[in-house]
């Protein structure tokens, strides 16, 4: 079976970017007060943190499903949850914009398998879908941008990977693929897709584990 | 291979969200009796937690974050609109209410110390409300000012909307 073309270090799935003067800041600080308020069910906090993560997570829900309704529906969903089940406890340790995009990733997986799979699993993936992997160049207006750096650190760590690997790592985290897909995918023996994933996921355990702030 | 090896082996693919399905169905039931696994998967999930932001943000649609908020807390765009002014013009008699009462209090040459001293007091509450209030207002986007005479003390009455939740606000002030 011919090899497909590597792919370029490109990775453009958002149609378009927010107005960098909408956003409001999300300081690690800054986030448990914010918490504190939402738990004391604050409708103003709730709609800062909407009004500051929605293109991030708009971004994640569309890129995995490809359906801008979809994605729409993936997020009020997940605001709705963290509204009502939001308290002091439970995921008290994790922050709000991890645990939102926890919660966006899990819902957007929900929702693709929810899907007639087995169309998926007969694709094979071909060398331009391959070439969407890859990496815009930084625009100086988006460096201000709420995490923006750490969207950065993720493309470097994405980036230091080989490629066969990071065709692995997209596949399975930015479209919701389980390895059994990502191998029809790629055209490759399943047991060469978990050798993948494992090397992959250590580098950027390592790689992306000091990465605290949503502010730097 | 035992098989808790194999739970060891694939606690990052299950952190990662992607085992088949019908493994992943089974190292969930493991978890709600290994707590070893659970950590480790706690500790995974925390370290790859920044991972999705690979992914480019996209701008909402117009409106988008307004039905989001609605949606949230249950409120349809239509009834929230419907009730925001008279809710609002409530608040704000309330605020004004509360302005007067502090003006009242100035007047009498009651040293703001002692509102302090005091910080469960209801006027230290309703303080609170005004700083919050005035704090609304100066992000907002004034869109009515008018001047009102009653019973022969000047007042208004300021109409503003908040840029966030999106709320109409109506705050009235120095009537008696």
């Amino acid at each position: 079976m011919p090899m497909p073309p590597e792919p370029s270090l490109r990775l453009e799935r958002g149609v378009g970017k927010p107005a960098s003067d909408r956003r409001l800041p999300l300081a690690a600080a800054s986030e448990e007060a914010l918490r504190t308020r939402i738990v004391e069910r604050d409708e103003r906090a709730l709609a800062e943190l909407i009004t500051t993560t929605t293109p991030w997570l708009l971004g994640v829900a569309r890129g995995m499903l490809r359906d801008t309704d979809d994605a729409e529906d993936v997020v009020m969903e997940v605001f709705r949850t963290l509204w009502t089940t939001l308290d002091g406890g439970g995921d008290g340790a994790t922050g709000l914009m991890p645990l939102l995009l926890r919660m966006t990733r899990q819902r957007a997986i929900d929702k693709l398998r929810q899907r007639a799979r087995g169309i998926r699993l007969a694709e094979a993936l071909t060398p331009g879908e391959l070439a969407r992997f890859t990496v815009q160049p930084v625009e100086p207006n988006e460096a201000s941008q709420p995490g923006w750096h750490i969207y950065l650190r993720v493309h470097e760590a994405l980036g230091a990977l080989p490629a066969e690997q990071r065709s692995a790592v997209m596949l399975a985290y930015f479209d919701g693929l389980a390895q059994s897909e990502i191998a029809v995918r790629l055209g490759v023996p399943l047991g060469t897709v978990k050798t993948r994933l494992r090397l992959a996921f250590g580098k950027l355990r390592t790689t992306l584990a000091p990465l605290k702030d949503w502010v730097p | 291979m035992t098989a808790h090896e194999w739970f060891i082996e694939h606690r990052t693919e299950y952190a990662a969200r992607v085992l088949d399905a019908d493994e992943s169905a089974t190292f969930a039931s493991h978890l709600t009796h290994c707590d070893a696994c659970r950590a480790a998967v706690a500790r995974i999930e925390a370290e790859l937690e920044w991972l999705p932001m690979g992914t480019t943000p996209m701008a909402p649609r117009p409106e988008f974050e307004g039905r989001v908020l609605a949606h949230a807390i249950r409120r349809s765009p239509s009834a929230w609109r419907r009730w925001a002014l008279p809710i609002g013009i409530a608040a704000s008699v309330m605020s004004g209410f509360v302005g007067w009462q502090i003006g009242q209090a100035k007047a009498v040459a009651s040293p703001p110390s002692v509102v302090a001293s005091a910080p469960d007091s209801a006027g230290v509450l309703q303080l609170a409300a005004l700083r919050d209030t005035l704090s609304i207002m100066r992000t907002a986007a004034r869109v009515m000012q008018a001047k009102i005479t009653m019973q022969g003390k000047d007042g208004g009455m300021v109409i503003f909307a908040d840029p966030v939740t999106h709320r109409w606000n109506v705050v009235v002030h120095g009537l008696p």
